[in-house]
């Protein structure tokens, strides 16, 4: 029987029935108690010694997803399990097998721990990016994709996260490992690996330090786990949030420059006002974002390069020919950037009414996968909550994106140098500077403001 | 049953979460060897077995493999199909010049007869490389390219002409290798073809893989210049690189440890029979005893490819489950020789243990 208390200090007082033990004739030898774990050295006729261990670990019961299989497969059925619950599995051992069609796929499994739950039987269905088993492992494993949502099926999302070597040689560990080693200093090419095909286990780290400072006490958890107390919070990072940590650390990985400028929205705001009405009557509720996101597609017809996408080498830049424009949005799972597709083919009122279905969709959180894919650019409308000037994130494989600033109604000089109220807006624009130059910006967004500022040149564009 | 792992160590690269694009050109370090490997066996467990040890033990990083083999009539089940559906198991004996035999191999799908007239194809690639229709496409491509003949990729990824199928495909997928395997029916004998694979007059209820049949023809009919070898050489020139050259192999314990004792699995009874998802046959028959002609049913339930149980359902209503059968390997003829005393006709080839099995099962009915 083992005991967890609140503060996940595993004390364990194990109830044995099977005792290592002699039992000498002697009678001063004592009875062992019940509800005790006894452990007997080999003078068992002098003392009997009783062992509490303890030791402290953050246990994570993590559901592990149905990855993609590929070939734009969404269900497959379960044939045979390899494991039970209970079983004690490392990473990459087989779990279980699954069919679909004519492939027959062998699924491993991604972390060290002991199953505790299996979704499905045997030839029941089962769905990819649905849990297909439970795990609980021993320690914080590194957070990855086994969540698909939004990167999986988009064929742009290629994901170049360079391999950690060491050396040029092939070092199979797990991450925690890796992180385990480098906080101590310790090359992995000079550890031999004992686990399956010469992984290095954290046995082995352990025991390679262990030879080169015995003082050193190393069996204490890595720093970076942060010590929990009582009244905080944990919770695994799951879902949007999870893919947001990829794809923004991806982002940050580009060369980012941010080119800022405000537009006067005064003719905009009147215009806009006088179509509510008409926008209303086919049930589109209008906004500037319409506007704004017309104005950029007939921009990006002049300065295409920041419509393009380049591949992961540097090597290609794909001009790409419809502009499919993402909007940055608050939703209930987090922040998403569904896309309105073709927007170079569509008018405002029936950007308006996308744009109105993608907010729907946010709101209620479900939003699918042709929603998210497939994006060229981007626009965040940062300014709905709030804000001036902005430093947005380009959201790769895509080369620039535009954040759109609050409005607000400021005093400005006309041509006359009279006083006048001006609605003015802030826009931003980042762009990759691999690629991109300041002055392909620059121009790029005078051209958006100028099609802001003198509205009727929407209609000559259209 | 598991496999037990060949003793060769398998040299693994860093399993990378993501991967950059790799493709073939002539230009930079990233080159993936394409080469062409023939095996001279022409026995399917042997084949299945060099398959299954490549699978298993190379790393296909920078390597891709195209395997190329031939084998002499036999029957060639999916991993979670069910033999007595699929193939006319009591008749494989006596089918072609030395009977045909019957294998399971490990990737899914459906049935397929194989004999020399047909040539399998195997692509072998690391698993994120891995795509089915890139595969067929070059098969398509190079037949086209040599002898005029325009194959169609049907949605369920076979090859048809004209909506007649010329090939079947299937493939398995583990980490970090994956195959793609296709057979082509160059000049397969059809007569043998259909009564190897013939339906059964008993029903079976499984949730095992069923095939889905379809017509078939050679492609020596549509072309008479096609012969294997010819398609052998087409084929396996548009696969690989132009500077290597054909590898003609011989699966030898030597050059490959390990490959006997998969292929000793592959030919084992328990992998090809006992392997399949349990399953209950249920036969009905009319029973003749003092004359009196009852309708009679009986279940048996399968596992494991052996008989759990059997239950025969006597017209009252009421279920009898006979045991004493339980755990023997289960074939066709005990379905035979049940019926044939139950129904009055003798049948010599009954065994001891059958014909008291038989006589309690009459005992049972006269009792009723």
């Amino acid at each position: 029987m083992s005991v967890y208390s609140k503060t996940n200090t595993y004390i364990g007082i194990i109830l044995n029935k099977r005792f290592k033990f002699m039992v000498n004739s002697v009678s001063s030898c004592l009875r062992p108690k019940p509800n005790t774990f006894l452990e007997f050295n080999q003078d068992i006729n002098k003392s009997i010694i009783r062992n509490i261990h303890t030791s402290k670990n953050l246990c994570a019961n993590i559901s592990f997803n149905l990855t993609d299989i590929g070939e734009g497969i969404r269900e497959v059925a379960v044939k045979e399990w390899f494991v039970k619950v209970g079983d004690k599995v490392s990473q990459f051992d087989n779990i279980c097998e699954v069919q679909s069609d004519k492939a027959s796929v062998t699924i491993t499994s991604r972390y060290d721990g002991i199953i505790t739950k299996l979704y499905y039987d045997v030839d029941a269905t089962a769905f990819v990016g649905q849990p297909l088993i439970d795990i609980e492992t021993e320690d914080v494993q590194d957070a990855d994709a086994n969540t698909m949502e939004e990167s999986s099926t988009s064929d742009d999302d290629i994901e170049s996260q360079k391999p950690k070597f060491d050396t040029g040689k092939q070092i199979l560990s797990i991450p925690s490992v890796r992180r385990l080693a480098k906080e101590n200093n310790v090359n992995l090419a000079n550890i031999k690996g004992s686990g399956k095909n010469g992984r290095i286990l954290k046995e082995d780290v352990i025991n390679y330090l262990n030879l080169q400072k015995p003082q050193k006490d190393i069996v204490k958890s890595p720093k970076s786990i942060p010590v929990v107390q009582d009244d905080d919070r944990t919770e695994p990072i799951r879902g949007f949030k999870k893919a947001m940590i990829k794809t923004m650390t991806e982002a940050l990985k580009i060369p980012h420059f941010v080119y800022c400028d405000e537009i006067a929205i005064t003719k905009l705001s009147t215009i806009r006002k006088s179509l509510k009405q008409e926008a209303e009557s086919v049930g589109v509720k209008l906004t500037f974002l319409p506007f704004f996101i017309k104005a950029a597609s007939n921009a990006l017809k002049k300065f295409p390069i920041l419509n393009s996408t380049m591949d992961a080498n540097c090597e290609n830049i794909t001009y790409r020919n419809s502009h499919n424009i993402g909007v940055a949005m608050d939703t209930a799972v987090g922040l998403a950037v569904p896309v309105i597709r073709n927007v170079e083919k569509l008018n405002i009122i029936e950007i308006a009414k996308e744009l109105n279905r993608l907010m729907k969709s946010g709101k209620e959180g479900n939003f699918t996968t042709e929603d998210l894919a497939g994006g060229t650019f981007a626009i965040s409308n940062i300014g709905a909550i709030g804000g001036t000037y902005a430093s947005p994130v380009i959201l790769p494989p895509q080369v620039a994106i535009i954040a759109v600033g609050s409005t607000k109604v400021v005093p400005r000089f006309d041509s006359a140098m009279n006083v006048i109220a001006e609605e003015i807006i802030n826009v931003s624009g980042s762009a990759d500077h691999r690629i991109v130059d300041g002055a392909t910006m620059a121009h790029f967004i005078n051209l958006l403001r100028k099609q802001i500022e003198n509205p009727y040149l929407l209609l000559v564009h259209v | 049953m598991t496999f037990i792992q060949p003793t060769i160590t398998k040299v693994q690269p860093l399993l990378a979460r993501h991967f950059s694009t790799v493709t073939k050109t002539s230009n930079n370090t990233n080159i993936i060897k394409r080469s062409v490997l023939i095996s001279q066996s022409n026995d399917i467990f042997t084949n299945l077995a060099l398959e299954d040890w490549f699978y298993r033990n190379y790393d296909f990083t920078n390597h891709h493999i195209m395997m190329l083999w031939r084998n002499n009539p036999c029957i060639v089940i999916g991993r979670h199909q069910n033999p007595w559906l699929e193939a006319n198991t009591t008749n494989l004996g006596h089918i072609a010049e030395n009977g045909v035999q019957l294998a399971r191999r490990n990737s899914g799908g459906g049935t397929v007869y194989h004999d020399r007239g047909n040539l399998n194809v195997t692509f072998f690639t690391g698993r994120k490389e891995y795509n089915r229709r890139h595969n067929l496409e070059l098969i398509t491509r190079a037949i086209f390219k040599e002898y005029g003949i325009k194959i169609d990729i049907s949605p369920r990824e076979d090859l048809c002409i004209n909506n007649i199928k010329v090939s079947g495909t299937a493939a398995k997928l583990g980490q970090p290798s994956a195959y793609h395997h296709c057979t082509l029916l160059v000049n397969v004998d059809k007569a043998n073809l259909s009564r190897a694979l013939q339906k059964r007059e008993y029903e079976i209820k499984t949730n095992a893989t069923k095939s889905v049949k379809s017509q078939i023809v050679n492609l020596c009919e549509l072309n008479p210049r096609i012969t294997i070898d010819d398609l052998l050489y087409v084929i396996g020139r548009e696969y690989m690189n132009p500077q290597n050259s054909f590898q003609i192999i011989n699966p030898t314990e030597q050059q490959f440890p390990g490959i006997t004792e998969i292929r000793d699995t592959l030919r084992d009874w328990e992998w090809c029979y006992g392997k399949t998802p349990k399953f209950s046959v249920t036969k009905s028959f009319i029973g003749n005893f003092n004359s009196i002609s009852k309708n009679l049913k009986f279940t048996i339930n399968i596992e494991q490819g052996r008989i759990n149980d059997m239950i025969l359902y006597v017209p009252s209503g009421e279920e009898k489950v006979i045991t004493s059968l339980k755990g023997q390997k289960f074939t066709e003829d005990i379905i035979n020789c049940l019926e044939c005393p139950l129904s009055g006709e003798e049948n010599n080839l009954v065994d001891d243990k059958d014909r008291l099995v038989i006589e309690c099962i009459r005992k049972v009915m006269i009792s009723v």
